[in-house]
């Protein structure tokens, strides 16, 4: 994060002036060229990478591989240095070789045994000046003369735009962001007005035990991060006691956003975790969005759907991810896809809307497959004869029906009384909230369900290990699908803040998400959960399944998790 | 605490990472010993090259137009091929090698126009066709240039038949392989080859591979 909006009593770095323009200005030009690679002029910078391959700045901007905090990455076998100022214009020193002295270090800082002035190593490269600095982006030669890697473009930039630049990385991630102190870091989670006592209770109770286990690990951190290995001391170091906040918003939707900006300014946090919202989660997304503030796998099935955004971070799209996994599943059988009409039946105002949205742009690049929509009122049922109607005029080769329990009992109604060969059904597990009692026996070939959970036959000892956990700490099952949400989240939220070691920056924090490998430890209900730069929705599959015969009938698989 | 970060920003935990690194690596190697005997390793400027057998996995990949494509078809039935693996929200190691991709189209003469180039996604779960086509269009890929997502067993199944599977996406290796019509092997170059290092060395191994053949014959 960069000061554009200067806080009282931070200092910027002062920079060489341009063209008579602001300092704020260079930032926003800065910027511009750091994470877009476009100049000041509106065009792309150049560069050659590989030697021999000449790009543009679009697709190979400063941030792709330095990232928004300017802190590096590591992918592979390719180390990507931090750029942000402090980093670069001060030497690089070899890890674990040296450490100031002790009246040097700052407060908090771990003091260590180190080694006298003359054994320890060398610097690694000595602090860069704005000349060296244009010298490494030009030629890809570095103040200590070595050439870098291929992969580092070699751009071409004049002295003005490069003052721009080196102007933005001196003030990129230079000061913590708020939240943070010594020894806290502060969260909150947003229970808004309609969430049913149960279901707030199932996510606080396991939230809260997880940072009450946390914070019971002072001690040891410390004594970590003191007297542990010297590679480790870093992310020992970061240990800081959770709080967590609690964000009750009432009132209208259009009305959270006030009461969002009210509970921030009051006492700002780090970052937001879990969260659950009666209805769109689109207000806190916003909120979240514009404040630059991660948000950490709210529990929710109607997300914002964006390829773009950054800041929350999803277990999955929710509703509109099972139509596009309805029409993936479709694409990809032959009989009702590709050369087929289609009739998609969903309802206004609801859940149903998004299963639409998802199932219309997901089939779009179809193009052979024409589709056929009915979209019922908010109060409109669905009845046997309109079934009826709309089958007589379209002789679709499948039904998506994205509606409720009662409107699938008709279907299964209508269904019964008609020559089934030629009929599909496709509908939603989560819009039937589970209960898939309406489907009768008889009609069970015909009907397929959206399932976008692990499957009972793979997860039980996922979910028997989620339960013993629970009640050691005597937490009763409520809602076991909320709970192991944030089961997870509480699994993996003190790796991420000691990944950060004591560079307590928002976009860090995000960062160490997009870096994370796939996941499929301590996660009870997907069955696996893939990260990846950008990637934001980290459950990406959906199974399709059938009903077996019973009263109690099985989950039958007709689909994988991920269906091209 | 058992679950793992890949480390971003790169400080203390580097020499570890390339601990790790080293260590696949050798794992790796191991299971080519049987290889040893025609393996020959040399260091270029920013790459290493080696010729390298391959077994062709008996599986089938999908294309940008979603259909199921069998991989040793794919890869043209023992025809000239230069292949490598990407995914398209990675940011550092793949942009290069598809920007070079890009640029070795215009590179190859008439007489390549037989070489076909094929990106294969390590990201399946992320990577659908959709995904993949506008990656394409985005690196302007030609006629001769196909890429392929899949089931993510088989992604992984493809990716250790040519020993470029590293566990994880975060942790893959600039790779690009290379095998021209004649003798079937592979050429394997590790890093970052230009664009001009790529042809040449497909028109050198195309030499060597057929000299070698002509010896047999």
């Amino acid at each position: 994060m960069v000061l554009f909006a200067l806080t009282p009593g931070l200092a910027m770095a002062e920079p060489t002036p341009v063209d008579g323009l602001t300092s704020e200005q260079m930032l926003v030009l800065g910027e511009r060229i750091y994470r877009q690679g476009i100049l000041p002029n509106g065009e792309p910078i150049k560069a050659v990478v590989s030697a021999d391959v000449p790009v543009n700045g679009e697709m190979f901007s400063c941030v792709n591989c330095h990232q928004r905090s300017g802190l590096g990455s590591i992918e592979g076998s390719v180390i990507t240095w931090p750029v942000n100022g402090k980093e670069l214009y001060t030497p690089r020193r070899r890890t674990g070789a040296w450490h100031a002295a002790r009246e040097k270090q700052g407060p908090g800082a771990t003091q260590r045994w180190s080694l006298p002035a003359q054994y320890q190593a060398a610097d690694a490269r000595p602090a860069y000046t704005d000349e060296t600095l244009a010298k490494l982006l030009r030629e890809g030669i570095d103040p200590a003369g070595r050439m870098l890697e291929r992969g580092m473009p070699r751009y071409q930039i004049n002295d003005s735009d490069m003052a721009m630049l080196s102007h933005y990385l001196k003030n990129l991630s230079t000061e913590n962001d708020e939240g943070v102190d010594e020894n806290r870091i502060r969260f909150a989670t947003v229970v808004t007005e309609g969430v049913s006592a149960k279901d707030r209770q199932a996510m606080l109770a396991v939230l809260k035990a997880h940072i009450e286990t946390h914070n019971t690990q002072t001690r040891p951190h410390q004594r970590r991060a003191s007297a542990g290995p010297f590679y480790k001391t870093e992310k020992y170091g970061a240990y800081r006691l959770f709080e967590l906040d609690i964000w009750e918003l009432t009132g209208a939707p259009e009305t959270w956003r006030a009461q969002l900006d009210n509970y921030y300014r009051q006492n700002p946090v780090f970052a937001m975790l879990g969260g659950i919202a009666s209805g769109s989660w689109a207000p806190v997304h916003h909120f979240c969005e514009d404040r630059e503030l991660p948000c950490l796998f709210p529990v929710t099935d109607q997300p914002v759907v964006s390829d773009s955004d950054w800041y929350t971070l999803y277990y999955s799209k929710g509703f509109y991810q099972e139509g596009e996994a309805a029409a993936r599943y479709l694409r990809t059988t032959p009989d009702t896809g590709r050369k087929n009409k289609l009739v998609q039946i969903y309802r206004a105002g609801n859940n149903s809307v998004l299963l639409a949205q998802g199932f219309r742009k997901t089939f779009a690049n179809n193009g052979v497959t024409s589709i056929a929509e009915k979209k019922l009122a908010v109060d409109e049922p669905l009845t046997e004869k309109l079934l009826q109607e709309l089958f007589e005029a379209q002789q679709p080769a499948a039904v998506l029906l994205w509606l409720d329990r009662a409107d699938l009992a008709t279907t299964t109604q209508w269904l019964a009384k008609r020559d089934r060969q030629s009929v599909t059904v496709l509908a939603s597990w989560s819009l039937l909230d589970g209960d898939t009692s309406a489907i009768a026996e008889t009609v069970r070939d015909n009907i397929y369900l959206t399932y976008p959970r692990d499957l009972p036959e793979s997860n039980a000892k996922k979910i028997s290990v989620l339960k013993r956990w629970l009640k050691i700490r005597k937490i009763p099952v409520t809602n076991l699908d909320i709970q192991s949400q944030m089961y997870f989240l509480g699994w993996m939220l003190p790796g991420a803040i000691s990944h950060m070691r004591s560079e307590f920056f928002r976009d860090y924090f995000i960062e160490s998400f997009d870096m994370m490998r796939d996941q499929d430890y301590a996660i009870a209900v997907f069955p696996r959960l893939t990260f990846g730069p950008g990637q934001r929705y980290a459950a990406k599959g959906c199974y399709i399944v059938q009903l077996g015969q019973g009263e109690q009938p099985a989950l039958i698989k007709k689909s994988e998790w991920i269906i091209h | 605490m058992s679950l793992k970060f890949l480390v971003s920003r790169p400080t203390l935990s580097i020499s570890l990472a390339l601990m790790l690194s080293t260590g696949s690596a050798t794992g790796a190697q191991q299971e080519h010993n049987h290889h040893a005997h025609h393996q020959q390793m040399m260091a270029k400027p920013g790459y290493q090259s080696s010729l390298q057998s391959y077994a062709i996995p008996e599986l089938s990949l999908i294309d940008i137009h979603n259909n199921k494509v069998s991989l040793s078809k794919a890869l043209g039935e023992g025809g000239p091929i230069i292949l490598n693996f990407i995914f398209t929200t990675c940011t550092t190691i793949c942009p290069v090698l598809s920007a070079t991709f890009s640029q070795v189209q215009g590179k190859l003469g008439d007489k390549e126009k037989n070489v076909r180039m094929i990106s294969i996604t390590i990201d399946p779960e992320q990577d659908t066709p959709e995904r993949l086509k506008e990656y394409a269009s985005k690196f302007k890929a030609g006629a001769n240039w196909q890429f392929l997502t899949g089931s993510p067993s088989d992604i992984i199944t493809t990716q250790k038949a040519f020993d470029a599977y590293r566990g994880d996406k975060m942790n893959h290796i600039p790779l690009t392989l290379l095998r021209t019509k004649t003798d079937g092997q592979w050429l394997r170059l590790e890093g970052f080859a230009s664009a001009a290092e790529i042809v040449a060395e497909y028109r050198q191994h195309l030499v060597e591979s057929t000299e070698i053949g002509a010896l047999y014959k």
